[in-house]
């Protein structure tokens, strides 16, 4: 009787691991080159708006700082990634093979060091301690006035032109006329003066976060949130790449680099072959936007984009997107670009929207017009 | 009754000396923990990455743990000052931007805070965000971004009379390693660059070749430590590549201490004025730190030395510096020249005035002036360039002289010639 009662159970067992197991393991490597794009960790709220019950105090770590359960997200996403690629990435860290990339603010830089301590746990020879089972792993960030790649926070003169255009298109008029009433409503009861889709944005971010943390959210939240809000949030995040030249501007670059790293490593110039950016979430929305990927999204913590490059004849490319660090994984197929999708194809595809020299596209002059740009 | 005045007092004194003054600030700078080799020369027989665990100029499992280490006696010995609990309101970590610097800090950082509350289980460590800025955008730590004016200064030292018989004293030295090493060697960076890798070769306990028996370590040691005094030889030189250091270190102090009325104080916010600072750099770092406060005995830093500046507060509230040099288990406390063990601030600020400089001045004394382009070293050229002037000038006068003589005569002439066409 018990034999039988452990045979269901491990039946179930197994039905548990191939149902939960939302990665599935790449088994062959034949992945020349993996980039890998991903949102820091839950974070405490980056800002409380002024008639918020909830005081900063709750947040011990500060605002804007990666929380327990955050550190916690980040090192089981490097965990997941290391059983995803178990044949592909090396068990043993080495920092030419490793480039770690991240925005410059702590929780990223954080983000980025956790991620890389649940994927190279030291193993053999490289146990330097045998009562930490860690190891230093070696990370870049570029200053956020210089970043036009994860942050995006490099000035352009062009480019906040456009912005501001935007706001003024029909389009844009148009929801804050359908929202009218909304934005009364938020006004009236957060004490903030909420008159752009960003500030929405803000309000929606933190009241996910004190959700998250089993705060409970004020009675007219109700009202709103999530419903209401998230769309509006979403829309916030996809409003940076309106239009091909803003996609060309805020995700271009980052697109431009991963595509210049693989015809690198296949013209076998000396080129690491993993590597890893600790981002925003409108980073991922940036760059998925100018991949063609345009549904309004609102990236959770810990989501990612995988780029593989294939080592077939000719190379390959895959795309991977997952909306948290515990989400299920979709291949991504980018239009036009129909499996397998080549590189050289993919780089065709995309060629609109790869800056040739950003700084001096942020310097023209354009004539403008919202409408037409929209 | 006596002897209980007495014994009042010797209790009063007793608890002075026991009290420390209150720690306000603690800035360290250290050197990363063991590497393998940078780059060994052309006929190094270890050339071959395979020999080496990591890969060329990569923090080593030795290093890793060295900083680990120097992390914990962080702990140690400031841990009534930093709480254990990390906050990132009480430190702000800035480190080169290269590897093993990166990874020495971080390495430092899982011994000095470990977490009190482990977020995965059996693993005590957290992430503590480290900041680097660029090699070549780097004036502060890496003292790498390009200052021509730096580097024409340093041209200019190697033909100082004491650097020149240096060529002619080493010259067999320079010879024999040229000839056995397979680089020219011809200065002491190369003769230290040599001598680096084979101190590492040796730590490893590699068999050195035979030819190294007779001039490794010795004959090479003075000259491999005199490279790192050349970087700030001079006050000039210190001041260009130390110089925003200083710069920033005494802001920092000048800030914490509050001491200096109508200085302009940074925004609470400004990560420079969090309580400790760590620096994670190079031998260089140490040394050119060392030197230009005129507090470097040649030698070469080794891995995980570490400078301490301490800056504490009197009873009386009077702010002295003190200043530590840990290149083995024990600190050795340092003295600045024409200061006290107990620095007061002020006389520290003053005393490293003149090797301190902002950035932006920084910039503008890195430029060089057309001045620089003439050969004659700079009181030389300005002499030359006055001569050059009041000649020009001389000449000037004497043309206009002779042009206004001219000018009269044919003024006078075409006067009377206009006058005669009236006529």
């Amino acid at each position: 009787m018990s034999k039988l009662y452990e045979m269901i159970y491990f039946y179930f067992e197994i039905l548990l691991i191939l149902h939960w197991n939302p990665v599935a393991e790449v088994s062959s490597s034949n992945i020349k080159q993996i980039h890998m794009l991903f949102r820091h960790g839950e974070r405490s709220p980056s800002q409380l708006y002024k008639n918020d019950p909830h005081n900063a105090s709750l947040w011990q770590d500060g605002l804007g700082y990666l929380t327990r359960t955050g550190k916690l997200q980040m090192y089981n996403l490097g965990q997941r990634i290391r059983k995803k690629y178990a044949n592909t990435i090396p068990n043993f860290y080495f920092p030419d093979d490793v480039k770690v990339l991240s925005s410059y603010s702590d929780r990223c830089l954080m983000s980025a060091q956790l991620f890389t301590s649940g994927l190279f746990v030291p193993q053999k020879e490289q146990i330097w301690n045998e009562e930490l089972l860690w190891q230093p792993i070696s990370m870049n960030y570029m200053p956020r006035s210089q970043d036009n790649m994860i942050a995006s926070k490099q000035e352009c003169p062009t480019y906040d032109i456009l912005y501001e255009e935007l706001f003024k298109s029909h389009k844009y008029k148009k929801i804050l006329q359908e929202n009218s009433e909304l934005f009364q409503y938020l006004t009236e009861y957060t004490g903030e003066n909420i008159d752009t889709i960003r500030k929405v944005e803000e309000i929606y971010n933190t009241l996910q976060i004190e959700e998250l943390h089993n705060l409970t959210l004020p009675e007219w939240t109700h009202e709103v949130y999530p419903d209401l809000l998230k769309p509006l949030a979403a829309y916030s995040l996809a409003s940076f790449t309106e239009t091909d030249f803003m996609k060309k501007i805020k995700g271009g670059p980052f697109v431009k680099k991963v595509l210049k790293n693989m015809e690198d490593i296949l013209d076998n110039k000396n080129s690491p072959r993993f590597f890893f950016y600790s981002g925003h979430d409108l980073t991922l929305v940036n760059i998925l936007r100018t991949l063609g990927f345009t549904n309004e999204m609102k990236p959770n913590f810990a989501a990612y984009l995988i780029f593989e490059l294939h080592n077939t004849s000719p190379a390959t490319v895959k795309i991977f997107y997952s909306n948290c660090g515990w989400c299920e994984e979709e291949e991504l197929i980018v239009q036009k670009c129909m499996e397998p999708c080549t590189l050289d194809n993919l780089k065709k595809n995309l060629d609109h929207l790869l800056p040739l020299d950003w700084s001096q596209e942020c310097n023209n002059k354009i004539a403008l017009n919202s409408d037409d740009l929209l | 009754m006596y002897e209980i005045f007495f014994m009042v007092c010797a209790l009063l004194c007793n608890f002075f000396c026991y009290c420390q003054d209150d720690l306000l600030s603690v800035i360290v700078v250290f050197r990363h923990g063991a590497r393998t080799p940078i780059d060994p020369y052309p006929n190094d027989p270890y050339r071959n990455s395979s020999y080496w665990p990591v890969g060329f100029g990569q923090l080593t499992d030795a290093g890793k743990k060295e900083q680990y280490e120097l992390g914990q006696w962080f702990r140690k010995r400031y841990g009534s000052f930093i709480s254990a609990n990390y906050s990132e309101n009480d430190i702000y970590v800035k480190s080169t931007d290269v590897d093993r610097t990166l990874m020495s800090a971080e390495a430092n950082l899982a011994g000095f805070f470990p977490p009190q509350n482990e977020f995965v289980e059996n693993l005590a460590w957290q992430p503590i965000p480290v900041h680097s800025t660029k090699e070549t955008e780097d004036e502060l730590l890496a003292m790498k971004k390009s200052c021509p004016k730096y580097d024409k200064l340093s041209k200019e030292l190697g033909k100082e009379p004491f650097f020149k018989n240096l060529s002619h004293t080493y010259h067999d030295l320079y010879a024999y390693l040229t000839r056995f090493s397979g680089t020219t060697v011809s200065d002491p960076d190369t003769v230290e660059y040599i001598y680096n890798t084979l101190t590492i070769e040796r730590s490893f306990n590699f068999t050195l070749p035979p030819w190294t028996v007779n001039v490794f370590p010795k004959k090479m040691e003075y000259l491999s430590s005199l490279s790192f005094a050349m970087d700030t030889y001079t006050t000039d030189l210190a001041r260009l590549k130390t110089g925003p250091f200083f710069n920033l270190i005494t802001e920092h102090f000048k800030n914490v201490s509050g001491d200096f009325l109508g200085h302009h104080n940074h925004s609470k916010e400004d990560v420079w004025n969090r309580k400790f600072l760590i620096f994670s750099g190079h031998d260089t770092t140490i040394a050119n730190i060392l030197n230009s406060m005129g507090l470097f005995d040649l030698h070469s830093p080794p891995f995980a030395s570490t400078i301490l500046f301490e800056l504490r507060r009197k009873f009386d509230n009077s702010t002295y510096l003190n200043l530590f040099y840990k290149n083995s288990s024990n600190p050795i406390q340092l003295c600045l020249k024409g200061c006290q063990l107990d620095c007061d601030l002020g006389r520290f600020i003053e005393i490293l005035e003149p090797i301190t400089v902002d950035p932006k001045r920084w910039k503008e004394e890195c430029t060089l002036s057309w001045l620089d382009f003439l050969p004659f070293g700079y009181e030389g050229n300005i002499v030359a360039v006055t001569m050059l002037l009041s000649f020009t000038l001389i000449s000037l006068c004497l043309l206009c002289a002779l042009n206004c003589l001219k000018g009269e005569k044919s003024g006078k002439a075409l006067y009377e010639q206009l006058s005669s066409e009236e006529a």
